[in-house]
């Protein structure tokens, strides 16, 4: 599974994307996030403001969405124009 | 100021935004870069909707505006004197864009109330 990381996200992770072997068990968008801040201090300082905005704009479903069959997830803050 | 855009998504088919990314297609085959680094005055982008009417034109633009700044995947880190900074979401455009959805919802052709 290909991840892609855009703005601040990517500045914290440090890298534009990586290629990922899915662990057993992440199954949901919430299992990955949590998953991926286990990683390393990057990926939970990136993290770490996505959850703050989720609770500024809840969306209740995200978290439980799944990723079974996913080729490629993105992770971005909140789209501000062009 | 830097724009950092996510291609794959730009270029998606995605109802009911389809005027939207047709829009940021055309910008880029007309030359105009969607992203990259732009001094002051190097970049600029807006909407340029035609229509038998002025009210549906006029219409037409303030939709694909509150779509570019809250749909479109695209991001803005502008330089300053003070540091720089990537621009955030407003909540302001973000209540702009959803009465398009309410509008959508009440039936066609009455342009929705202006966001507060």
């Amino acid at each position: 599974m290909k991840l892609l990381y855009f703005a601040w996200v990517r500045e914290r992770i440090g890298k534009p994307d990586e290629e990922i072997d899915l662990p057993p068990g992440v199954r949901t968008v919430g299992d990955l996030v949590a998953w991926l801040s286990g990683r390393g201090e990057e990926y939970a300082y990136a993290f770490e403001m996505r959850n703050r905005s989720r609770r500024d704009r809840p969306h209740p479903r995200e978290a439980d969405a799944s990723i079974a069959g996913a080729r490629e997830i993105a992770f971005f803050p909140p789209m501000t124009g062009g | 100021m830097t724009l950092e855009h996510y291609p794959g998504m730009a270029e998606g088919d995605r109802p009911p935004y389809r005027g939207g990314a047709g829009a940021l297609a055309a910008a880029g085959r007309h030359g105009d870069p969607s992203h990259g680094r732009f001094m002051p005055g190097q970049y600029r982008a807006g909407p340029v909707p035609t229509s038998a009417r002025r009210e549906p034109a006029f219409a037409a633009a303030e939709f694909l505006m509150d779509y570019l700044k809250t749909r479109a995947p695209f991001w803005k880190k502008e330089e300053r004197a003070g540091g720089d900074g990537w621009v955030e979401a407003r909540r302001t455009d973000t209540a702009a864009a959803q009465r398009w959805s309410q509008d959508r919802e009440a039936g066609e052709g009455r342009k929705p109330e202006a966001a507060e």
